[in-house]
């Protein structure tokens, strides 16, 4: 399979492991391309949060609604507490293509 | 939650430098939580056609086309005045990059010749290419790698933009 383009079209964080969670039993997904930040935040029995940050315009959804400065803050926040509370080794990278890429 | 790309199957890759990637058929069980997160890349989750999946990174290719663009210069005593006003002492070597990018492309190569940095391989390869001497292997002194690093640098302009 020959891939046309060596840039993936986005690139995933997560933990490496499905069972593992940060110390408050939540879990956090990180991804980027190079139009948008995604923060997906979900805690036990509770509906996931998805915070999107837009590259371009500096503007914040969360869940598809605009949001505020405070909602940027919440979404660093969710990233310092992943960063505090994981080692690298505990993390995967996903590259992901689109079948444009492929040759 | 199934933090999988692919719903069920979470198994670590078992490799640190090379890639492990998910063919085109398996990806029709991308999980929803994967799925949701493309939709908000404004990526198309049908025309996903594979992953590959990386403990920390070795972007190979990366450093080839960065090397190209760096070069390596000894810190002369007018340097090391420099630097000194900036803060910065005890350096003998820099890293000079020859590039017309702006700041957020060079930004974003130097995470990446960074990331690559964690594998040994790569990095032996990249000090060859930059006429470093093999001993000087030590010179990664960051903890600042992969996945760590790539969400660090999202705090970091996600700051930067509530400071504006």
């Amino acid at each position: 399979m020959a891939i046309k383009s060596d840039k993936p079209k986005a690139k995933i964080v997560q933990f490496s492991d499905d069972a593992k969670t940060l110390p408050d039993g939540s879990k956090i997904i990180y991804a980027e391309n190079d139009e948008k930040i995604v923060l997906y935040h979900k805690v036990p029995f509770e509906k996931g949060n998805t915070y999107v940050y837009d590259r371009k315009s500096g503007k914040i959804f969360i869940n598809s609604k605009e949001g505020s400065n405070h909602d940027k803050r919440t979404m660093i926040r969710l990233g310092t507490y992943l960063m505090d509370n994981c080692q690298d080794d505990d993390l995967v990278t996903v590259s992901v293509f689109t079948k444009g890429d492929i040759g | 939650m199934s933090l999988s790309p692919l719903g069920g199957n979470s198994s670590r890759p078992s490799v640190s430098s090379s890639s492990v990637s998910s063919g085109a058929q398996t990806l029709k069980n991308l999980s929803p939580e994967f799925k949701s997160i493309l939709t908000a890349l404004n990526i198309d989750p049908s025309k996903v056609s594979h992953t590959t999946k990386q403990v920390g990174g070795n972007i190979l290719e990366t450093i080839q086309k960065s090397v190209q663009e760096i070069q390596v210069i000894h810190i002369t005593h007018e340097h090391a005045e420099a630097l000194k006003g900036l803060g910065l002492v005890g350096f003998e070597l820099a890293l000079v990059i020859n590039t017309g990018d702006d700041l957020a492309n060079i930004k974003k190569k130097l995470k990446k010749v960074q990331e690559s940095m964690m594998d040994k391989t790569s990095l032996s390869q990249l000090t060859e290419a930059l006429g470093l001497p093999s001993e000087t292997e030590p010179l990664v002194m960051t903890d600042n790698q992969g996945g760590i690093m790539i969400i660090r640098s999202f705090v970091e302009e996600v700051e930067a933009s509530i400071e504006e």
